[in-house]
């Protein structure tokens, strides 16, 4: 009977390993305490970044110090790297930064976090990750070119958005579109959902022949998209093994209710 | 026969400036800081285009008021600060288009003359790095007691086990 017991526990071990091998996209967070800064009150921002699985709200991996973490603002780019701040989400590293917005306009937070060794993919993973945040209705550059290599320029004002609107992004690579390629999108779960199958985790999409993609978002909160490139450079992983590199262009918008 | 033309023409551009006016008619915003003796601030409709045609009030919390502005063409405006010693607590500013369009901004001399010394007079503003540093601190012990409740569980789990065992066989 006991036995019986262990043996049960082991399978779901095995099945949650299994499961969270196999468990879907990951999403370099940066996710601002607001995307819309509208009286001089509430301009002190908060920044949360994290290296997850938004829909799943896990397994947190950890991140490494980020190689560029900035704003790029009405009045030019700001490294903001010694704002990060460690802090800890499920255990796992991760950082968090406060910025005062004192402008009116658009200011594009973004980050290229540290590689990120996944061995269970046999990847290096690197996703160059943007928000944008408008400042007292300035706007004027929520389509603003960080100039990373790869990068979504959003063809949709990424912010003021209703809950059911419709995102659309062009996906470059080192400035050229990009064709048909894989945009993952998750919901940053709040825990209120549940997903009916694992293919509800991750919504696939890919963009069409201008390198362009379309979502229509239903449900309120923030929406992850990462259009997911290989790299046409090898890195190499902790162990010295030259190994692929997955590339993310990734970007974060807020839908609010309709009410 | 020309008269009749000019009117037309009149007509026109009349439409003209009513469809331009349209064309701009978004919401009038107004931003303005502090900085030393100098107030600075734009105004500007929601998108960012200046609204250089606004006129700009500066006045003290009493209504009484201090200095009539016009900012430039991309809506900047800057107004001294002639008496800081005298200075209001708070200032109110209003911006006015022709057609109707007002915005306000308060500047509350308190907050907002010295962001850059970033004390903690600021009202409500700031969850400063102190505060962070807090949250952090928390998360920490949070993982500490969670990691003593892992090892108690599962000594205990591994106890149990082997106590099964042993009955198991003397079973």
């Amino acid at each position: 009977m006991f036995m019986h017991q262990i043996l049960r526990f082991r399978h779901s071990l095995w099945l949650a390993l299994a499961v969270s091998l196999t468990s879907a996209a990951h999403f370099q967070e940066l996710i601002p305490s607001t995307e819309l800064v509208t009286d001089a009150g509430s301009s002190m921002l908060t920044l949360d970044l994290a290296f997850t699985h938004p829909m799943e709200r896990g397994p947190v991996m950890p991140m490494g110090q980020p190689v560029q973490f900035g704003v790029l603002t009405p009045h030019g780019r700001q490294d903001l790297r010694a704002s990060l701040i460690p802090r800890l989400e499920s255990g796992q590293a991760a950082y968090r930064a406060s910025y005062p917005l004192q402008q009116p306009g658009d200011h594009v937070f973004f980050i290229e976090p540290a590689p990120y060794w996944e061995p269970a993919e046999g990847v290096m993973i690197v996703h160059y990750t943007k928000v944008v945040v408008d400042g007292f209705s300035g706007g004027g550059g929520w389509d603003a070119s960080v100039g990373f290599p790869v990068e979504i320029q959003p063809l949709t004002r990424p912010y003021g958005l209703w809950t059911g609107n419709l995102f659309r992004g062009l996906v470059l690579r080192n400035g050229q579109p990009v064709p048909f390629a894989e945009v993952e999108v998750e919901w940053r779960n709040d825990g209120s959902l549940t997903a009916p199958a694992d293919a509800f985790v991750t919504q696939v999409i890919k963009t069409d022949a201008q390198g362009v993609f379309a979502y229509a978002m239903p449900r309120a909160g923030w929406w992850g998209f990462a259009a997911l490139l290989d790299g046409e450079q090898p890195m190499t992983n902790p162990a010295g093994v030259a190994v692929p590199v997955e590339l993310g262009a990734v970007m974060w918008v807020r839908t609010r209710e309709m009410r | 026969m020309i008269k009749p033309l000019s009117g037309t023409a009149l007509v026109v551009a009349l439409g003209l400036v009513l469809v331009s006016q349209t064309a701009l008619a978004h919401k009038l915003k107004l931003f303005a800081q502090t900085e030393g003796d100098w107030i600075r601030g734009r105004v500007y409709f929601v998108g960012g285009a200046g609204a250089s045609g606004a006129e700009i009030r500066v006045q003290d919390a009493a209504g009484q008021v201090l200095a009539e502005l016009t900012p430039d063409a991309s809506g900047q405006f800057a107004y001294q600060i002639l008496t800081p010693m005298h200075a209001p607590l708070s200032y109110q500013l209003i911006a006015r288009t022709g057609d109707g369009h007002v915005a306000h901004w308060t500047l509350t001399a308190v907050s907002e003359t010295a962001p850059s010394a970033s004390t903690s007079t600021s009202a409500g503003a700031c969850p400063a790095a102190a505060e962070i540093a807090a949250e952090c601190e928390r998360i920490r012990f949070r993982d500490v007691l969670g990691g003593i409740g892992y090892i108690f569980g599962l000594t205990g789990l591994l106890l149990w086990w082997r106590g099964r065992r042993r009955a198991d066989r003397a079973a």
